[in-house]
């Protein structure tokens, strides 16, 4: 090397010379780059794609990982925050349900007032037991002030049935289409005045008779038909159901009428226990 | 002292397996209607034990249930079960004395037997109290066969394994 330079050390020079003035002129004079770097670059391209491909695929790599930790807590929050959602909709429908229910008892207490000073509200907690009786169980008894034969309604104001048996935390109602519930009636529009009974046949398609009547009576169907309250022993005006169809009985002496309770027994959840009523109201 | 160890066991082992047929009853079975009844499980609970059983302790079991269910059930009368269970344990212990050996078949048997008796009793109370109720009862009562009949094999199937475990020495 020593010698090298020795010997040739001043062509060198002068190699190094001429190659840097041409390169300093090239660049000078040219528009993009000199050859000499384009050629450089030309060369290098490819390397340099590949490994920015691999520092880029590192990276995704890395940003994945950090995202995907990023994205579980993400989801396990949003998760959360769903079913604190989900929990907030099913109290506001459960809200909005009570709402409605207690502005209908508002309304009924508009109506009438003779009746909702002195009631109970109940929950519904057994529904038919067996296949010859139509009966609901509520959760309300004799700690509650409920007695045998008070009457049963619900939030619009219809009847239910009347109180069969009371415990203390318990009751059992027989529903108005049950054999054993009978109470005086009157049809709404005409005033006529009837026995509405359970019938054992009709019990099975859910409705009631309306027994008595006279035979010339002159009924449609869907008129309604409310407690008659005579006697004093039930309050009056409260809806048991309405006309499906009017037959003569076969003795040809009176008629009756085929009713369709007012409520869907099945459906029931909440009910009003009327413990006591003003009958001259 | 073993043999009243024995029946203690047997009786409460049948009382156990009674408390489950109630409560599959009132959590289950009560909860749906097929062909417009419900599954009623609660004679079956006086019948099938009673086939495995003598006839006075399975009348007085069968008298048990009957005041069980008139406690929880309302009824034509407040000692509807009360009479009629022990009728029905009294038959079904007679059935498995005589007719047919106490097992699956008898079992079937004293179900039927129980349903029928049950129902046919209540349609003599409603005409007794003035209500022709025979026709739409005896329909009632053919719906209700046909629905619980299914429903009483899980119950049969019960009773069996508790007569087999209280009888292994017999």
């Amino acid at each position: 090397m020593k010698n090298f330079l020795k010997h040739h050390g001043l062509w060198v020079l002068f190699a190094t010379a001429v190659i840097a003035v041409a390169l300093t002129l090239m660049s000078v004079f040219s528009h993009t780059s000199s050859p000499l770097a384009n050629a450089v670059n030309v060369i290098a391209a490819p390397f340099r794609a590949a490994y920015t491909a691999v520092a880029d695929r590192f990276n995704d790599f890395q940003k994945h990982y950090r995202d995907y930790t990023g994205l579980e807590e993400e989801n396990a929050i949003l998760r959360r925050q769903l079913a604190e959602m989900e929990a907030e909709i099913r109290q506001a429908r459960e809200d909005s349900e009570e709402n409605s229910r207690l502005k209908k008892l508002l309304g009924l207490q508009d109506r009438r007032p003779d009746l909702t000073s002195d009631l109970q509200q109940a929950m519904v907690t057994e529904h038919a037991v067996t296949n010859w009786t139509s009966s609901l169980t509520i959760n309300k008894g004799t700690s509650s002030g409920l007695e045998v034969g008070d009457c049963v309604m619900d939030d619009t104001g219809s009847l239910v049935g009347l109180v069969h048996e009371v415990g203390a935390n318990w009751a059992t109602v027989l529903t108005t289409v049950d054999t054993d519930t009978s109470l005086g009636a009157q049809v709404f529009r005409t005033g006529d005045l009837g026995l509405a009974q359970g019938d054992f046949s009709l019990m099975q398609e859910g409705r009631l008779r309306l027994n008595l009547l006279p035979a010339d009576v002159s009924l449609l169907g869907g008129d309604l038909v409310v407690t008659s309250g005579l006697g004093g022993y039930y309050p009056q005006g409260l809806v048991i159901g309405s006309v499906e169809k009017v037959q003569l009985d076969p003795s040809g002496s009176d008629s009756y009428a085929t009713l369709i309770p007012a409520v869907d027994f099945s459906q029931l959840t909440e009910v009003f226990v009327i413990r006591s009523f003003d009958p001259g109201a | 002292m073993l043999a009243r160890n024995e029946v203690i066991f047997k009786w409460a082992l049948y009382g156990a397996v009674t408390a489950l047929c109630f409560f599959l009853q009132g959590a289950f079975f009560q909860r749906f209607t097929l062909w417009g009844v419900l599954p009623f499980v609660y004679p079956l609970l006086a019948a099938i034990p009673a086939t495995y059983e003598a006839p006075v302790p399975a009348t007085i079991f069968a008298l048990c249930v009957g005041v069980v269910c008139d406690a929880l059930l309302p009824g034509a009368i407040p000692c509807f079960y009360t009479l009629i269970f022990p009728v029905i344990g009294l038959l079904s212990s007679l059935l498995a004395r005589g007719v047919l050996p106490a097992g699956f078949f008898c079992s079937l048997a004293a179900v039927i037997l129980a349903l029928c008796l049950t129902d046919l009793f209540r349609c003599l109370l409603l005409w007794i109290s003035g209500r022709n109720v025979w026709r739409a009862g005896l329909f009632l009562l053919l719906r209700e066969l046909c629905v619980t009949l299914p429903f009483s094999l899980p119950v049969i199937l019960l009773y069996r394994m508790a007569a087999r475990k209280v009888h292994l020495y017999d």
